[in-house]
């Protein structure tokens, strides 16, 4: 922000029409740690992988899942850094709306402030773009839900359940095959959905999640929490081999 | 006639035992006419921490909206609620920004410490003056009386019930002899695991 004194553009065309620095940046994405987000009907949750800590350093949680609002939450995966700065900017961005409009911000008002700036950094001087991509949720204050993804490039795009990072492929595969309406309707199974998809790539200690319940604040699950949906998923996993052994 | 005194008004805040007290006046007025009986001057800034605004209505309503504004980011930054002593330092910076052209509220906070309890009251000037004292703090178009009042009502260490005795006499005889405050009055009672409101029937003139 502010005027740069740079002269020289960094994301620049090729002759074959794409723009390199954008597309290194989603390759950074691709290499953050895998981030899900599951929208149910009353309920939204995201679900991160967290990275294991080294022996001498403190245990003191590195929050990925960060409220932006009362009723935006947002996970990303990429570069925690220039997340930093993003979600700072997008904090301040609710709090000015709320008070030059008198009214929460909606999902895609605030992601669509986010995708443009990501994309003012793909145009200009001296900068690179973001190497992040976020994931963003919440209630409207029609108190409809919502779940957001936007990309390095600007671009973003609303979605019922979706997954970034690394592996962000199988776990977006396993949420198409598994996510319904049925799901949708049922806040347990939403949470379920999204711990299950996650634990497809990643230990199940290593799990961060958050839920949002329609008109309620964030809440983050303790491990306490998190231990009794993965006993319940083994259970189920469980159940099912059992009755395809039984089939046969 | 000073701008200070354009719309009319009284806060009036005290300590008590393990609790706060802060309680205000409902006219708001345009000099001498009365506009309405139900004047917002005290607004809540956290589930123990609250604000009084006496003075012009206008910078009333604004000054309570950009506080609000700095207050939520500080929140969502720190993770954390405010203490009142740092909220204090957030009203008087806000304050002395507009040092040469300022915002024409004398503001009185009272609150309780979030991980203490500690009572904690402050009033401040226009610009941004804080004064931290360890009984009662007044702002508004009666001052003078409000003092007065204070000062032979409070003592040391009352109980919630009390104190409320103790604010709602102070407030109400102070504003009696007042033109431009009074016509009804509001008290928040601030103890540790609970807020009580009253509104207090006076005379109305």
């Amino acid at each position: 922000m502010g005027d740069s004194t740079y002269d020289r553009a960094i994301t620049v065309f090729s002759p074959d029409g794409h723009l390199f620095q954008v597309e290194y940046a989603q390759e950074a994405v691709k290499k953050g740690s895998t981030a899900v987000g599951v929208r149910g009907n009353t309920i939204v949750v995201l679900a991160v992988e967290k990275k294991s800590v080294a022996k001498l350093q403190e245990e003191r949680t590195v929050r990925k899942i960060c409220l932006l609002d009362d009723h935006v939450v947002m996970t990303f995966a990429g570069l925690t850094a220039d997340a930093r700065i993003l979600i700072d900017r997008a904090r301040v961005e609710c709090q000015s709306h709320k008070l030059t409009v008198e009214d929460p911000v909606t999902l895609e008002y605030i992601t669509r402030h986010i995708a443009q700036l990501k994309q003012r950094y793909t145009q200009s001087n001296g900068r690179r773009p973001f190497g992040i991509s976020a994931l963003i949720a919440g209630f409207d204050y029609d108190n409809t839900p919502h779940l957001f993804q936007s990309d390095p490039s600007g671009v973003y795009h609303e979605w019922k359940a979706n997954a970034t990072g690394r592996n962000a492929k199988t776990v977006r595969e396993y949420l198409e095959k598994n996510y319904n309406e049925e799901v949708a309707k049922s806040d347990e199974a939403t949470i379920k959905l999204a711990i299950k998809s996650l634990l497809e790539v990643v230990q199940g200690k290593n799990v961060e999640v958050a839920i949002m319940r329609r008109g309620q604040s964030l809440k983050m699950l303790d491990s306490e929490d998190i231990e009794k949906y993965t006993a319940e998923i083994e259970k189920e996993k469980e159940e099912e081999a059992e009755k395809k052994k039984q089939k046969k | 006639m000073s701008i200070l005194t354009y719309n009319g008004g009284v806060v009036i805040a005290m300590k008590g035992k393990e609790c706060v007290a802060i309680a205000a006046d409902r006219r708001l007025g345009v000099q001498g006419q009365l506009i309405c009986t139900n004047f917002n001057r005290i607004f809540e800034m956290g589930p123990n921490l609250y604000l009084g605004l006496p003075g012009l209505a206008t910078d009333t309503a604004t000054v309570a909206q950009r506080l609000k504004f700095r207050l939520n980011l500080y929140e969502l930054r720190e993770n954390r609620r405010i203490r009142p002593k740092t909220f204090s330092a957030v009203v008087s910076n806000l304050l002395y920004e507009r040092r040469f052209g300022p915002y024409f509220v004398e503001p009185v906070i009272a609150g309780l410490d979030p991980k203490t309890n500690e009572p904690y009251i402050c009033n401040m000037d226009l610009i941004g003056c804080p004064n931290e004292p360890e009984d009662f703090v007044v702002c508004g178009t009666c001052v003078e009386q409000a003092y007065g009042m204070c000062e032979s009502l409070w003592e040391p260490n009352l109980e919630p019930d009390d104190l409320f005795e103790t604010i709602s006499q102070a407030l109400v005889n102070a504003f009696d002899r007042d033109a431009l405050s009074g016509w009804g009055g509001i008290v928040y009672i601030i103890e540790k695991d609970k807020v009580t409101v009253k509104e207090l029937k006076t005379r109305m003139d």
